[in-house]
């Protein structure tokens, strides 16, 4: 019986993670990084990857860039606005932690705001660094277990 | 804090004609289009903007404020962040008002390399201003090209200096190292091919009627406006104001080489998209007579201000003779760079890229500040968009050619 | 303009169209990522590492707190204890929060005995945030990491030569080209 839920498991993981669908969140620098891990040289595409500019039609953040205290609110209201499941990845020094910005106007690092999956460093990452924060998000999608029906993780808001 | 609604201007809602009634609606910070972060309320009768309130501030990082609590050498790494499409320029302007405080000066090879990069980032920043442009009007063919070719160039920035964004390769008194051969035989090979490039995308686009249609006609501003409004750089010179700092306050090795400046005429969408693909050329020009021309000797001077300096010492005389440099740096009561204030200013690949430097004496900036293209040029954009309709306001943002990290600092 | 005949056969928007065709038949550029390696140029700008001494098998610091002092984020920390006989300076502990670094490379172009470097790997995304602290012995071992794919046996790194500049502004050891033996 083990078995057949794990196969469940596996399916539905598959699923997910083969077509992550990623809500453009570019605000700085990484954003342009970002852009360019969609175009033609490294190509998002063939792995399932297409942003999409509703959070309601996407499954992970990429948050891609210095994030503000002004801007915090914005952000929070886009992360509870994607549906279950989803992930967030934090692109770049100043989404990981302030980065080089220690001021009065900066958050020092996006976990903050909204819990983080991933964090890529680099400032800005190659493009291919981004791909491997990528692939690493869909290693950890493959390995949950139980996360549909009614043992999905729903976690509230802290 | 409370924002300032625009329903505090007597606009009149009525039930009974909703087609035509104004209503007001917020085109938010998240753009799906990659301007950056910049929130627009629009008031709308229809299709038609009536009125426009552009918010920033979304991106301030406090960036001129951190730049006094750090060295001046330290604050280089910082202003590559300011317009990050094209970094090798504003690194310069920063170098440039240091240099013009303290009253050095690179040696040759150093200019005619730093006027080199800046031209190749000028080349980047308006391929991406090209991508994002022609994709938020519906051309993603011009998108995918234009990332192919600055792909390339940011090969080449990181054969030069190891990264490809955030270089921080303008040093204060010249450049940080110098470049190898075959990097300035590929970049002389890829000149002719990049001819052949912007010929691809003239091609694609500007003979194109749906081009024509979407940008022939919109967002016009007149010459006058356009110097009243305090616009520089490839918007100005779309309404046939001839203005280039790289003509009028020459700096690095711009006397030596020639270039022309393009003008357009009526200073509507088509003009300033025609002017950007003409710059690309002339830079492409700067560029091969750069690396035609560029002589032999060291790429930075000996006075130059930087990470370790005992000859510097000795030039200004500093007292902390048996500390090292850097504990001199930070050290307040050291007087160490002549006091005064000096605004200087280079051509970035978006308008006049201004820095005033206030310096106390010390080794840190009393003050830094950035006088940003993008912000002033997001002050035109309620004039350029009253009366258009909102598939226009894409276009005139993208022609406008802001960049958030720029405009908020 | 509405009657031309270049208007009416469609001549602008075939000539884009052809433009398409041709380049459909080109060779893509696309590098597929996770099969193809890419190939980065030599001090590219990557993740940091301290170098192993080939000598003594330890790390080259010196806590001469250079890098400390220059580094625009502040993101490296150092301990150092002083041997009471020799008065040499010995580090204690070393850490780099390298979620904070912003890769300038100014650490690796100060320290005077070529201590530390920016290693061309680039792939170490982590799922927590305490697995980027770099402590000395996690930087030692990046350093191993790196050095068995480098290909050449002596590993230098531009920012250490810094052909060009006068060599007066460099630091002592590193007017002639420093460069370490890694492979036999």
């Amino acid at each position: 019986m083990e078995l057949f839920w794990g196969k469940v498991d596996e399916l539905i993981n598959w699923a997910r993670a083969g077509s992550l669908w990623p809500v453009t969140f570019g605000l700085a620098c990484c954003a342009i990084e970002m852009m360019a891990a969609g175009a033609a040289r490294n190509d998002l595409d063939r792995f399932g990857i297409i942003f999409r500019a509703s959070p309601r039609q996407a499954d992970c953040l990429i948050v891609a860039g210095t994030l503000t205290y002004k801007m915090a609110p914005v952000l929070r209201r886009v992360y509870d606005q994607m549906s279950h499941p989803r992930w967030v990845i934090a692109m770049g020094s100043c989404a990981c932690s302030g980065g080089v910005f220690r001021t009065y106007a900066t958050v020092q690092g996006v976990d903050q705001i909204v819990p983080v999956d991933i964090y890529v460093p680099g400032c800005p990452p190659r493009p291919e660094a981004l791909i491997e924060g990528l692939l690493e998000l869909k290693k950890k999608i493959r390995e949950e277990r139980k996360n549909w029906g009614p043992y999905a993780r729903k976690e509230l808001s802290f | 804090m409370p924002e300032k609604s625009l329903a505090s201007k007597e606009y009149v809602y009525t039930i009974e004609d909703p087609f035509f009634s104004p209503f007001e609606l917020q085109m938010g910070p998240q753009h799906p289009s990659t301007h950056g972060v910049l929130k627009l309320n629009l008031v709308l009768e229809g299709e038609r903007i009536v009125d426009l309130e552009p918010t920033v501030g979304f991106l301030h990082r406090g960036l001129e404020k951190l730049a006094e609590n750090l060295n001046y050498a330290q604050v280089l790494p910082l202003t590559d962040r300011l317009d990050y499409i094209s970094a090798m320029n504003n690194n310069t302007g920063y170098a440039l008002v240091v240099e013009r405080l303290l009253g050095i000066e690179p040696p040759p090879r150093g200019k005619y390399l730093r006027t080199m990069v800046c031209e190749l980032a000028r080349i980047a920043s308006h391929l991406l201003w090209l991508a994002t442009h022609a994709l938020d009007i519906g051309a993603m063919t011009v998108f995918l090209y234009c990332f192919r070719e600055r792909e390339r160039i940011l090969d080449f920035f990181e054969k030069i200096c190891g990264a490809r964004l955030t270089v921080s390769y303008p040093r204060i008194g010249g450049v940080r190292l110098d470049v190898e051969e075959k990097v300035l035989e590929e970049i002389y090979n890829f000149v002719p091919q990049m001819y052949e490039r912007i010929e691809e995308y003239e091609g694609l686009l500007s003979q194109n009627r749906i081009w024509l249609d979407r940008t022939v006609g919109v967002g016009v501003i007149t010459a006058e406006e356009a110097i009243a409004y305090g616009l520089t750089g490839p918007s100005l010179r779309g309404s046939g104001v001839p203005y280039d700092i790289r003509k009028y306050f020459p700096y690095d090795a711009y006397p030596e080489v020639d270039f022309e400046v393009p003008v357009g005429k009526n200073g509507d969408t088509y003009d300033r998209y025609w002017c950007r693909l003409q710059e690309m050329r002339q830079s492409l020009r700067i560029i091969k007579q750069c690396i035609e021309k560029l002589p032999e000797g060291p790429v930075c001077t000996e006075l130059s201000p930087d990470l370790d300096m005992p000859f510097y010492k000795r030039a200004f005389r500093a007292e902390a003779w048996g500390e090292s440099t850097l504990i001199a740096f930070l050290n307040e009561s050291i007087e160490i760079m002549p006091k005064g204030e000096l605004y200087s200013a280079v051509e970035g690949a978006k308008g006049e890229l201004g820095f005033y430097l206030v310096s106390d004496g010390t080794g840190r900036p009393y003050r830094l500040h950035i006088r940003a293209p993008s912000f002033i040029h997001i002050s035109a954009l309620p004039k350029l968009a009253k009366g258009a309709f909102v598939a226009d306001l894409v276009a005139i943002i993208g022609t406008l050619d802001i960049v958030m990290g720029e405009c908020d600092r | 303009m509405r009657l031309k005949p270049y208007y009416l056969l469609f001549r602008d928007l075939i000539g884009g169209l052809l433009i398409t065709l041709r380049t459909f038949f080109q060779r893509p550029v696309t590098v597929q990522y996770p099969r193809e390696k890419v190939t980065l140029y030599p001090s590219f700008r990557g993740r940091h590492a301290l170098v192993r001494d080939p000598l003594t098998g330890e790390a080259r610091c010196v806590a001469c707190l250079k890098c400390v002092q220059v580094c625009p984020s502040r993101c490296i920390e150092v301990k150092y204890e002083v041997d009471a006989e020799t008065g040499a300076r010995k580090i204690t502990s070393y850490t780099i929060e390298a979620l904070r670094c912003i890769y300038c490379g100014y650490c690796e172009e100060v320290c005077p005995v070529g201590a530390i470097v920016l290693t061309e790997w680039f792939e170490y995304s982590v799922r927590k945030r305490e697995d980027a602290f770099f402590t000395k012995e996690k930087l030692l071992q990046n350093w191993d990491q790196f050095v068995e794919r480098y290909p050449e046996k002596v590993y230098t790194n531009k920012f250490w030569s810094l052909k060009g500049i006068p060599e007066v502004l460099k630091p002592a050891p590193k007017r002639e080209s420093m460069c370490i033996k890694v492979k036999e």
